[in-house]
């Protein structure tokens, strides 16, 4: 039975805040910027919000409490979405629930953070299974993916250097994506005054690793900045300023037994395949109906591995599927035309869904989709290989 | 003996001290549910396929095979600075319980995923050894 929430709910508003290095401003202040601009963008004032859904504002760690009380509002309904690099994903699910089921009407998703100005560390560099052999940052695991991904899908039992460099360089498709989509982003790190240069697959070959096999281009920005939705009902959304962008349904997954099981490296047969198996039931949408793709992508390999998960190639098939630039803004099948994680900044995933919604809506400026634009699927996962959380939304 | 400057796990932690001092033991133990028989890592009250709160640590064998890999270059923390790069190592044991690791006695062009490996302790202080895995 595909989902009632479909076309019930829907998107009217977002805002982003400053970006890049905020050093005079806390992630309260920022997030008010960003919520403003959502209001603005909706037509809406503070006091039609009822609702605050949200990812906990880093590094300080605010519940939808906290921030609520800082923001000044007194809600109906509030979520504060615990679940890593799919928080932003299920924030919004839990918006859309809670408009759906009428315990709010307008419901503002939210993330901010300091994190570059702070130094914020993501990830618990003391973890006593991990730390004591050198373990950290959440990346690894991403290497770790990709490793295992090779010995699967390139035989490479006698790996030599040439393979791997073969693999590593069709990796650096989704980079050199980003970066093109960043050059045209003006809130992008990788804007650079608009003088990006190009970034090319014998660019990323140059760059220095973090943890091999994965380079620097592979690893997000930690930045300073923030993001809003506003989300209310697909029928009060008729008399609003802006086209709407409906959400049509929503699918999840957690393995939480991650580390005493090796799928929470490759999430083969765990969070992310659940998510899109109940994403595709619930929406009665199949990955071949979708026109483009917004991912948490902090790695390129959670890109990649995504792509599979949800079923758009099969395992082992998204490396040919990324390249001669499907994934661009002018290709076949756009991804992350913001920049991403990887080229515009790490913002938890919010400003993901701010380009969707605006490239629904056809604002997307320099970097506007080229080719039909109806359906696309906005997900995440996080947690080290535990959560997974996506959408499919709709121009309404 | 210089001093020992990577990051040590809490001995004082209840729940994983018989595990630390398995592995200072030279003997790597892990629960075992007394109802199910299933194996579990790291710690936990009950066991996750059958809720039962009863279990033992007993030894377990040692031997897996290397799942994946990588090799640290960034520098993250002090202690690792002068070994950069460095191997990080995901082994399967034969329990089916994935462990966090390194590997020793092997050149990183030598390592192949899906290779056998076997447990070598490392005493890398008078309190602490670290389970590291090499071929077997």
């Amino acid at each position: 039975m595909v989902d009632p929430i479909r076309d019930k709910v829907a998107i009217v508003g977002v805002g982003v805040s400053r970006q890049g290095q905020l050093p005079e401003m806390e992630p309260y202040g920022i997030a008010a910027e960003a919520l403003k601009a959502a209001l603005d963008d909706a037509g809406l004032k503070k006091s039609d919000i009822d609702g605050l859904s949200m990812r906990s504002l880093d590094p300080i760690g605010a519940s939808w409490q906290n921030t609520g009380r800082a923001l000044g509002l007194d809600p109906k309904f509030g979520f504060t979405a615990a679940y890593g690099g799919a928080s932003t994903s299920i924030a919004v699910q839990n918006a859309a629930m809670a408009v759906y089921h009428g315990l709010a009407d307008v419901v503002a998703v939210l993330y901010a953070t300091n994190s570059r100005t702070t130094r914020n560390r993501f990830g618990n560099p003391r973890y006593e299974h991990h730390a004591p052999y050198g373990y950290f940052s959440p990346g690894a695991r991403a290497a770790m993916a990709f490793n295992r991904y090779m010995y699967e899908y390139g035989g490479l039992r006698g790996t030599s250097e040439e393979e791997i460099a073969l693999f590593q360089r069709k990796l650096g498709a989704i980079s050199v994506a980003a970066r093109r989509h960043a050059s045209l982003n003006p809130i992008a790190y990788h804007y650079e005054g608009g003088n990006a240069a190009p970034f090319t697959a014998d660019d990323y070959m140059q760059q220095r690793y973090i943890t091999w096999p994965l380079r620097r281009p592979d690893y997000t920005l930690i930045s300073d900045g923030g993001g809003c939705l506003i989300v209310t009902s697909a029928e009060r959304a008729k008399s609003m300023k802006n086209t709407p962008v409906n959400i049509m349904g929503m699918g999840q997954g957690h393995q939480l037994r991650s580390q005493e099981h090796p799928s929470f490296i490759m999430q083969r047969g765990a969070q992310e395949e659940m998510s899109g198996k109940q994403l595709w039931k619930n929406t009665g949408y199949g990955p071949k109906d979708m026109d483009a793709m917004y991912v948490y992508d902090s790695f390129s390999v959670l890109t990649l591995l995504a792509i599979e998960n949800y079923g758009l190639v099969g395992p082992g098939e998204g490396l040919d599927f990324v390249q001669n630039g499907r994934t661009e803004f002018d290709g076949d099948f756009p991804v992350n035309t913001n920049g991403g994680h990887l080229a515009e900044s790490y913002i938890g995933g919010i400003l993901h869904y701010v380009e969707a919604v605006r490239q629904l809506r056809g604002e997307g400026g320099a970097r506007q989709i080229k080719k039909k634009l109806e359906l696309l699927l906005a997900c995440g996962e996080g947690s080290g290989g535990v959560d997974a959380g996506g959408l499919v939304l709709r121009k309404g | 003996m210089a001093e020992y400057k990577k990051i040590l796990p809490d001995l004082k932690n209840e729940t994983s001290a018989p595990y630390w001092a398995s592995v200072k033991e030279h003997q790597m133990k892990m629960q075992k549910c007394d109802d199910c028989g299933h194996v579990r890592f790291p710690y936990n009250t009950i066991c996750t396929d059958c809720l039962s709160d009863k279990a033992q640590w007993i030894p377990v064998s040692g031997k897996g095979t290397l799942y994946s890999w990588v090799q640290f270059h960034q520098r993250y923390h002090a202690g690792w600075e002068d070994e950069l790069p460095y191997n990080v190592a995901y082994v399967l044991l034969d329990e089916g319980v994935g462990v966090i690791t390194n590997l020793v006695n092997i050149a990183p062009e030598a390592v192949k995923i899906g290779m056998p490996v076997k447990v070598y302790y490392d005493d890398v202080t008078p309190e602490v050894t670290l389970p590291k895995f090499e071929p077997a």
